[in-house]
């Protein structure tokens, strides 16, 4: 008699854990627990979207990007949340404050190739679900030839159901001016869900040209994106100087690697200086045909050449004539690296009217010990 | 005793399921319909636009387009093209491979444009061309050049000017007839007169030049190889004339190029004073 009641205790006890075990005390209102994802949102969670354009022109494509947001609770009333785009690199950060019934915002940045760009915050509240309370979120970003002011606007707070959950839908306008000039550039209309727990799950926004469509694909703890983050991806071409065959040489680049060019981008091309004709004179007069010794294939140099026009970062790759994987010997390949180095000047692409580092390549197609042509 | 074990056995499952509802397996995942994939692929593929080549970003967006449609050519081409650009051999044969495996029609004709100008390796050129017209039954176009016309370029490349003067021929015959010599490429001209000029046909070469003049007046490439036949034949004076505008044409960029690479038997201002130097050489020793 006493196992069984016991047992019954026991069983209603783990029927609890099971049924709400997971539900943490709700410490925020009702207004977070929308606007915000909640489940371990202390540590930080990311939500992974899919932001589609679909052009009003039927004629146009449709375009699909993907872009993330990180939520982490800082304090508690500091919310911080990190934009990153498809490469999960951060774009964006915008620091939000709970202030008794409303949330404002309270930093806005992006970020591009490293630099950092603030908007002014003029008018900060960001959210608040009593609609006679709603305000205009207005901020300003000054650029070189204008300051652009972007308000946004509420008109409406609904109740809705987002895949069987407890849902708000928000309707309101984005609008983007330039205050000096009294003009508006362009009003967009505004859809956004918001589900329970989850956060923004779905918006849209219509442009003149158009629909931006945003729908949440995937939520995911911080540590599952920190993993993503460990790809160990660079750009296609990207060069690292701790492993060039010429480390050590006190090379050096004028801007920061992550602005080094392609020497395509300039036009005319940067690259051989003056030109690829005196190139390969210089080169088809030192090449020693005697370490040729049956090479063949393709030998490519791939190197930076800085805004001064100086060569470094020396790297290889190097293909047989079907295109796979091959080997060169060590002597050629020195030799030619040497012929390479002994070229003191190079073209640098021309951006924007200024010299810029640039990315840079040299193939030396052979065929049975013969050096047929050089490339690009 | 007996009792206890079968409590176990009753509440274990609930505790077990309790403790996974409590971990991060029930984040939320939406999925994408099966009949939604291909589509959702392609415009991930037109996404890439949102940045530059070969970028990380750019990387994974191709990455997820492939878990949507792994078959889609236009991926794997588009996986491809920051390779090409800089000098990754052995991967542009692996992407554009892929592309051209699931759509020949569309890509191998490409992949024998990249042969023929970016690694000069003709031979896979021509078998490239040769297949996509057999799958179409026509002669096709690649990068908006005819087939016929590349092939030409790659028996030129090849040495072998017999051949390339019976395909420019055919290029440029076939389209002075479907659609007038203003549609023909001025460069399958200039190289047709350059297949002449090998050929022997110096006449020939020097009506090509020339119509390729009256098509292109500035191009300098046509007057310094008219130029260069002069010379060799003697006339100096008109030799000198037409390198006069060779040397202003080409300091002013009119002369034949190519994005990303050199194109074969490309003309720089060396060629131009060298020949300068050598008629004022050949005109000192006549006076």
């Amino acid at each position: 008699m006493c196992w069984e009641r016991n047992r019954k205790f026991l069983v209603l006890i783990v029927s609890l854990i099971f049924f709400f075990g997971c539900n943490k005390t709700d410490k925020k209102n009702s207004l977070t627990s929308f606007i915000f994802p909640q489940k371990q949102v202390e540590e930080g969670v990311v939500n992974k979207y899919y932001v589609y354009q679909i052009p009003k022109n039927s004629n146009e494509d449709t375009r699909v990007n993907i872009s993330y947001s990180g939520y982490k609770i800082i304090s508690d009333t500091i919310i911080n949340i990190t934009g990153y785009n498809a490469g999960l690199q951060a774009i964006q950060f915008q620091e939000i404050i709970q202030k008794a019934k409303e949330l404002q915002l309270s930093k806005y940045l992006t970020i591009y190739r490293g630099d950092t760009n603030f908007f002014q915050i003029i008018a900060p509240q960001f959210f608040s679900f009593n609609l006679q309370e709603m305000k205009s979120l207005v901020f300003e970003r000054k650029t070189t030839s204008a300051v652009y002011r972007f308000k946004r606007e509420v008109f409406s707070i609904k109740d809705t159901l987002f895949e069987n959950l407890e849902a708000k839908i928000v309707t309101g306008n984005q609008q983007i001016s330039i205050p000096e000039l009294d003009s508006i550039i362009e009003n967009m209309p505004l859809k956004l869900i918001y589900a329970k727990n989850l956060g923004l799950v779905f918006s849209t926004m219509q442009s003149k040209t158009s629909l931006i469509k945003t729908e949440l694909i995937e939520q995911m703890p911080i540590s599952k994106f920190n993993q993503l983050k460990q790809h160990n991806k660079n750009r296609i071409g990207f060069i690292d100087p701790s492993n060039v065959i010429d480390k050590g040489s006190g090379f050096e680049i004028c801007g920061k690697q992550q602005n080094i060019a392609d020497y395509y981008n300039s036009d005319p091309d940067g690259g051989f200086y003056p030109n690829k004709r005196h190139f390969l004179n210089s080169v088809y007069q030192q090449i020693d045909s005697s370490l040729l010794d049956g090479a063949s294939g393709y030998l490519t140099f791939r190197f930076v050449i800085n805004c001064k026009g100086e060569a470094g970062w020396f790297t290889t790759e190097m293909a047989s004539l079907d295109f796979e994987k091959n080997t060169f010997q060590k002597p050629l390949v020195m030799h030619l690296f040497e012929i390479l180095k002994m070229q003191k000047l190079w073209t640098p692409s021309i951006l924007r009217g200024k010299e810029t580092d640039e990315y840079f390549y040299v193939t030396f197609k052979f065929k049975n010990g013969k050096l047929e042509t050089i490339l690009p | 005793m007996e009792n206890w074990k079968l409590f176990f056995l009753k509440v274990i499952p609930f505790l077990l399921l309790g403790i996974l509802g409590c971990t991060n397996e029930s984040w939320y995942k939406k999925n994408v319909p099966d009949d939604k994939k291909k589509q959702l692929a392609t415009a991930m593929l037109n996404g890439v636009s949102n940045y530059y080549q070969g970028t990380v970003a750019e990387q994974f967006l191709i990455e997820e387009a492939i878990k949507f449609d792994s078959t889609n050519a236009d991926i794997w081409r588009e996986f491809g093209t920051a390779q090409v650009k800089r000098g990754f051999a052995v991967k542009m044969e692996y992407f554009y491979g892929k592309a051209t495996k699931f759509n020949p029609k569309e890509w191998q004709g490409w992949r024998g444009y990249l042969y023929l100008y970016f690694y000069r390796d003709f031979e896979r050129a021509i078998i490239d061309f040769n297949a996509v017209d057999s799958i179409l039954g026509l002669v096709g176009h690649s990068q908006g050049q005819n087939h016929d016309y590349m092939r030409g370029i790659a028996y030129y490349g090849l040495k072998d000017y017999s051949k390339a003067l019976t395909y420019l021929n055919k290029y440029i015959n076939t389209t002075i007839k479907d659609a007038g010599l203003d549609w023909v490429d001025v460069y399958a001209i200039l190289y047709r007169g350059l297949t002449q000029e090998k050929l022997g046909n110096l006449e020939n070469a020097l009506a090509d030049f020339t119509l390729v003049l009256k098509q292109y007046p500035k191009l300098a490439d046509a007057h310094y190889h008219k130029a260069r036949i002069l010379y060799s034949i003697g006339e100096n004076k008109l030799a000198i004339s037409h390198l006069k505008l060779a040397k202003e044409n080409f300091s002013l960029g009119y002369f034949h190029k190519r994005p990303y690479i050199e194109v074969l038997d490309q003309i720089y201002n060396q060629d131009i004073f060298d020949l300068e130097a050598k008629i004022m050489v050949s005109n000192q020793k006549s006076i």
